[in-house]
Parts: structure tokens; C-alpha cells; sequence
């Protein structure tokens, strides 16, 4: 056996928790990369860990495919998963976080994939399609880390919004900002644990964060 | 010394929750539909059935743009997790329990008003 490899490594301005959190948040595959993931299913999920089920399209190759993947919190800098596609390969992957000044982070993935012997020319071409992917599904994701982050420092509280909005009050004064907890397995209302959850459409007129994001 | 006190909050408080000029019509005219964030509120303003109206645009789910997508057939899809809200109520068509905050609007010629806050 041999091996593919490549990596890649951005930075966020938000804390790496609120990173992880999307790492950790499966249902928001089919939402905010409704263009590449029709399907995610939960099979099973504990505290730091999951087994995830996705169906979704490959960039450049526009290949449809699906895999297992087992998802582990390894450290509060380190997650690592392996994921077993169709073709049954097995790719291992590691991301990790680094704590930067600022409330910001850096972030580093590796994709390692084992194939058979005399595969290694498809090196150059896997690190092209790894590296697409990470960009691809970074830049639709980044918006939503600050989002949530902004949102977190309002005082946002899951399933309930932002108090001072909702009991159309001013926004308090000097309110301190809550450290993010990052929460495994992550709370839900969807039935991602039952038949899993599907994309809504994959095609859509969009307007847009709009102005602050 | 009370009542100067008093009436100086009064003042305050209607500062507080006087009406905050938010859009132009004109800005909202090309897609119906635009979202920006106005003192610390995320706003969804948008055209429906011949009226201007104003959402929140935080999905109380996890936080994510509920006008991020064109509205279509009176629903609004949040971006993030699907959830969808109708655009007449605010109301999600998903977990009967999210709601959207509507604000209090008024359009004075070519200038959409919002009142942000309204308790004090």
C-alpha cells in the first residue's frame, strides 16, 4: 500500500471553540454546503466523538459519492477522523487548532488516503482535489463561524436568540462576553439521529450575509 | 428634584425608542429583499403582499441568516440548517416554538423606519 497526502492550513477570527463547534455540527452540511451535500445521518454519537453518514459531490471531478466517517475531539487542539468511501478506501484526516492573540486561530487539515501499490502518480491530483475541497467548503464556512461568533458575543442562547432582540429591549450595557463551551455531542432538534436530513433544494437565488455579515 | 428626573428619562427613553431611518426603498426595490445589521440588530427587510415589512434576521435555532436565500412561496429558508419561517408571521414552519421577532415599521417616503427598541 501507498500513500496520498496533502494539507492546508488558514486562519479565523474567531476562537478555534467556535471552530470545532462546526466541525461537530453535522446538520448544517446540508444547509450551508446545500451546492456539495444532499444527505447527513448521525449513526452514533457520545461525548467527543460521532460516526456520520453523508452522501455528497467531489470539486473538480464532480464525482457523487458517499462515506462513513468516525469523528474524534482528540484534545481541545486536535480532532482526528477516518472516513470509508465507496471505493473503500480509508482516509484518515487530522485537524488542528491553534490559539492565536485577538480571540482568533489557525487551523491545519491533512488528508492521508491508503490505496494500492502503483497509485502514487494519482498524488498530484489528490492534493488538487483535497486542497479544493478545503478552500471550497472553508469559504462557505468562515461566514459562519463569525457569524456565530458575533451572534455568541450578543448574548445569543441556542433555540431561544438574543434576549435584548426578543424582548425588544436595548442592548445592555458592558455585557460580558461568555467564554464558548464547546459541547459534545452537540444539541439537536433536527431528526439527523433518526432518518438523517436531507438538502432542501440545490439550487437557490441568493441574496446574500448582507451588510455585517 | 424627582420630577426633573423623571421627565429626564422620559426623554431618554423615548430617545431610546425612537424610530431608526434603516433602508431606502430604492436600496430594497431590486430583489424585494435585503438584510444588514443596524445597531447590534440583524435586519431582514423585504416586500410582501405590497408591504414593507422588517424580521429578525437571526435564526433563533442557532444563529444563522434566515434571509440569506431569495423568500419563496412566503417562506424564508435559514441558510445554515434549513429551518423555515413564514414570511407573514415569522413564524417557523419547522419548530412551532422559533419565532422571529417583527419590528414596528413605518415608511416615510423614500426612507424605511424601524423601532428597535420598543421596552425600556
Amino acid at each position: 500500500m501507498t500513500f496520498l497526502y496533502s494539507e492546508s492550513e488558514r486562519e479565523m477570527d474567531c476562537p478555534k471553540e467556535v471552530v470545532i463547534w462546526n466541525y461537530f455540527d453535522h446538520e448544517h452540511v446540508v444547509g450551508t454546503h446545500y451546492k456539495n451535500y444532499s444527505k447527513v445521518r448521525v449513526l452514533a454519537e457520545e461525548d467527543g466523538w460521532c460516526l456520520v453518514d453523508r452522501a455528497y459531490k467531489l470539486p473538480l471531478i464532480n464525482f457523487a459519492t458517499s462515506s462513513v466517517g468516525f469523528m474524534h475531539l482528540v484534545s481541545p487542539n486536535h480532532i482526528k477522523s477516518f472516513q470509508m468511501g465507496k471505493l473503500g478506501l480509508l482516509m484518515d484526516q487530522d485537524i488542528f487548532f491553534e490559539d492565536l492573540p485577538n480571540d482568533r486561530c489557525r487551523v491545519k487539515g491533512t488528508y492521508r488516503l491508503e490505496v494500492p501499490n502503483g497509485l502514487g502518480f494519482l498524488q498530484p491530483l489528490w492534493a488538487r482535489i483535497t486542497k479544493r475541497w478545503f478552500d471550497l467548503t472553508w469559504d462557505e464556512d468562515a461566514p459562519m463561524r463569525l457569524r456565530r461568533w458575533k451572534v455568541w458575543k450578543l448574548g445569543f442562547r441556542d433555540f431561544r436568540g438574543v434576549p435584548y432582540i426578543n424582548e425588544k429591549k436595548a442592548k445592555p450595557p458592558n455585557a460580558e462576553v461568555r467564554p464558548y463551551p464547546v459541547e459534545l455531542p452537540t444539541p439537536k432538534i433536527t431528526p439527523i439521529k433518526g432518518e438523517g436530513v436531507s438538502r432542501l433544494f440545490e439550487q437557490s437565488e441568493e441574496v446574500g450575509y448582507g451588510e455585517g455579515g | 428634584m424627582v420630577a426633573e428626573d423623571t421627565a429626564g428619562s422620559t426623554r431618554n427613553d423615548e430617545a431610546v425608542t425612537a424610530l431608526k431611518c434603516v433602508a431606502r426603498l430604492s436600496e430594497l426595490k431590486p430583489s424585494g429583499q435585503l438584510s444588514r445589521w443596524v445597531d447590534d440588530h440583524d435586519l431582514l427587510i423585504f416586500e410582501h403582499h405590497g408591504r414593507v415589512k422588517v424580521l429578525s434576521n437571526i435564526c433563533p435555532h442557532l444563529g444563522g441568516p434566515v434571509g440569506y436565500h431569495k423568500k419563496k412561496d412566503g417562506r424564508f429558508t435559514c441558510l445554515w440548517h434549513n429551518f423555515q419561517f413564514s414570511a407573514d408571521t415569522g413564524q417557523c414552519v419547522n419548530h412551532p416554538k422559533l419565532c422571529l421577532r417583527e419590528y414596528k415599521t413605518e415608511v416615510r417616503g423614500d426612507e424605511i423606519w424601524v423601532q428597535l427598541v420598543e421596552n425600556t
